[in-house]
């Protein structure tokens, strides 16, 4: 009844927020960005109807994730909030963790259905798409890296050690970066070779998984520069758990890796 | 809550475990081996993410509950998988 009362009061300044545009404009986007991808093929060059696509898709895409970003809303708030199972637990590290075992599967379907094809071929007589280990080990070791100096940003910041949180950022930012040449190197040289996303279900499976793991590798490191700027200006000092936050997401994107390495290079 | 000697011990140790999976393959144990290499090679990747979860994402000091929203959606993929794999055997 009161819960009634207050949606119908539209004066009422605790009113709820209730719909936002950003995510019907986020969906535009999507929608013209994959119409511009479906144009990239191998041997065709896409024509300038893709490319604008592809480029509209983007900025719409991200000047709506930024839009909704920066969005102001009304949350309920108290009466249903940490509590069972997650009593004790703040509510935004729950909703990190919930939005964190969504993509657990996430990755599970992608994974599995690359793991249920492999079966359906023969698991020993399927080998990886790259033919030398080395790049996808120097990978694992930077992202291993790169969740270690995450550890030392958060480390930084509960020492109030402004330089050792933006240094340690900066680093994560580098290994994050470096780890996207090293993989797009190592893509360059299959493309060379002949191998695209559509020559054979074994080259889908390893773009695509390893595709969206670098795509998580891409939106940490927006996050992680947006991180940089306000822990230059001095944030997290008096509170880190936004830095732990991110790091729980950092460390969850080197957890598929740690999977994704075996699976696509060794095996 | 971890004292940074605890986390850089772990960082080492996944470090080396990354080297020991490439050392098995490098090694040739996939060829004269295949299923011991590979349940190697596995675990070691398992072992891993427990340490990363455990203590990087601090799981080993939150409520359980936590551990169990994540089990849930892995115990689901997994399910998945094993039940469509095995139904193709």
């Amino acid at each position: 009844m009161e819960v009634k009362l207050l949606m119908s009061d539209h004066s009422n300044p605790h009113i709820e927020t209730h719909a936002s545009i950003w995510p019907f404009c986020i969906s535009v986007g999507v929608l013209f960005f994959l119409i511009g991808l479906s144009g990239f093929s191998q041997g065709n060059s896409p024509t300038t109807i893709y490319y604008a696509c592809f480029l509209i898709g983007l900025i719409v895409f991200s000047g709506s994730m930024i839009g909704l970003g920066a969005q102001k809303f009304a949350g309920p708030e108290g009466g249903f909030g940490e509590a069972w199972p997650f009593q004790n637990i703040e509510n935004m590290k729950t909703g990190v963790w919930i939005f964190l075992a969504s993509d657990v599967v996430l990755f599970g379907a992608f994974i599995g259905s690359a793991i249920f094809i492999r079966v359906a071929y023969g698991w020993t007589s399927w080998t990886p798409i790259p033919d030398d280990v080395i790049p996808g080990l120097m990978n694992t070791y930077l992202l291993l890296t790169s969740s270690f100096t995450v550890i030392l940003a958060l480390v930084a910041a509960e020492r109030k050690n402004r330089y050792g949180v933006v240094v340690s950022l900066i680093t994560t930012l580098l290994l994050g970066i470096g780890f996207l040449i090293n993989k797009g190197i190592e893509w360059n040289h299959l493309f060379q070779h002949g191998y695209w996303l559509s020559t054979n279900v074994k080259t889908s499976t390893f773009f695509l998984t390893t595709g969206l793991h670098a795509a998580h590798v891409i939106g940490g490191l927006i996050i992680c520069i947006w991180l940089i700027g306000r822990a230059w200006n001095g944030a997290y000092l008096e509170d880190n758990r936004v830095l732990e936050y991110f790091g729980l997401y950092w460390h969850f994107v080197d957890i598929v890796w740690l999977f994704l390495f075996p699976l696509f290079y060794i095996l | 809550m971890v004292s940074l000697k605890t986390y850089t011990i772990i960082y080492v140790a996944l470090f080396i475990s990354a080297t020991v999976q490439v050392a098995v393959e490098m090694m040739g144990l996939l060829s004269t081996m295949y299923w011991i290499a590979f349940w190697t090679i596995m675990i070691l990747s398992l072992l891993k993410a427990i340490l990363v979860a455990g203590w990087f994402q601090h799981l080993r000091y939150e409520p359980p509950s936590l551990s169990y929203l994540i089990l849930i959606g892995l115990g689901a993929a997994l399910a998945l998988t094993l039940a469509a794999s095995y139904s193709i055997q």
